[in-house]
């Protein structure tokens, strides 16, 4: 039951996404958006990863997403300039065809290990990964596999017993403690840096 | 593992196709910067290891900073021109 939720919210954020990179109205776009965002969001919470799902839901829904929809709405677009985009979609279709192509290739063959497939997915790759083999005759496929060799019981293990939370806050405030002032830093130039581009000087 | 490599494609295509419509293409990034978070924590996760998800957290405010920063750059271009449209025919 939880595979086939775990599919069907992977399908849905594939779908969606390919509905944002291929609607017209940006306000679709952000709304098939937020489709993406909370169908990770729900993937990641089934898969165990609790508090990161929840505060993408925070994040993004709340934060990055009103953010686009604020700025659509001040802009003011004309729809009509961005529908004549038809021509100027089909002349770039060759690029994205060779470096779709070249991506697909080099990562589902280079990537030595599959951890957590989507089952409904892979089924199609399976097939690209077979016909590789049938025009380079070579064993990609044993590469496969990642032997997991972890032990519940070690010593050193059951020391302590974190909840998810506690051991993100024993990680950010310990050793993470540069990086998370470097990124208050930069959460802070992101504050200033809109202020002064968008500030318009009297002259 | 493959879901996250696949919303990473589907970026790049969105990012290569759009050329035109500059909130789309900072939308794709937006989705290049989610498959990238998700790589990384279903791989941490499933190695059990927690220092995926704090990586995640910063990745996560970065790219909050960095759509801030592309959306007021969108909004002065469109004081400066009056619409949003790349057209890169007339110009050059």
């Amino acid at each position: 039951m939880k595979n086939l939720f775990i599919d069907i919210l992977a399908f849905g954020a594939l779908l969606s996404s390919v509905l944002v990179i291929t609607s017209k109205n940006p306000v679709i776009a952000v709304i098939f958006l937020i489709s993406v965002f909370i169908n990770a969001a729900g993937y990641l919470i089934l898969l165990g990863i609790g508090f990161i799902g929840i505060s993408y839901i925070i994040l993004y829904v709340g934060a990055i997403a009103v953010l686009f929809l604020f700025v659509i709405m001040l802009l003011n677009i004309r729809l009509s300039d961005l529908l004549e985009a038809g021509s100027q979609y089909t002349k770039n279709i060759p690029l994205a065809i060779a470096i779709g192509l070249l991506f697909i290739y080099e990562i589902f063959t280079i990537i030595p290990f599959r951890i957590h497939d989507v089952s409904l997915i892979s089924s199609l790759l399976n097939l690209i990964t077979n016909l590789n083999e049938l025009f380079l005759t070579s064993d990609i496929s044993t590469l496969n596999v990642v032997y997991n060799t972890i032990n519940p019981i070690l010593a050193d293990s059951t020391f302590t017993n974190f909840t998810q939370i506690q051991a993100l806050g024993q990680s950010l405030y310990t050793f993470g403690a540069f990086w998370l002032i470097i990124t208050s830093v930069i959460l802070l130039l992101a504050m200033v840096a809109p202020i002064f581009i968008t500030h318009k000087s009297n002259k | 593992m493959n879901l996250s490599l696949l919303l990473f494609l589907i970026g790049i295509l969105g990012f290569i196709l759009n050329r035109k419509n500059i909130i789309l293409m900072i939308i794709a990034i937006e989705i290049m910067l989610l498959a990238v978070t998700l790589l990384v924590l279903i791989s941490s996760f499933s190695f059990d290891d927690g220092l995926g998800q704090t990586f995640s957290i910063f990745i996560i405010s970065i790219a909050g900073a960095e759509s801030v920063i592309g959306l007021s750059i969108l909004v002065a271009f469109y004081r400066l021109r009056g619409n949003i449209s790349l057209n890169t025919t007339t110009t050059s």
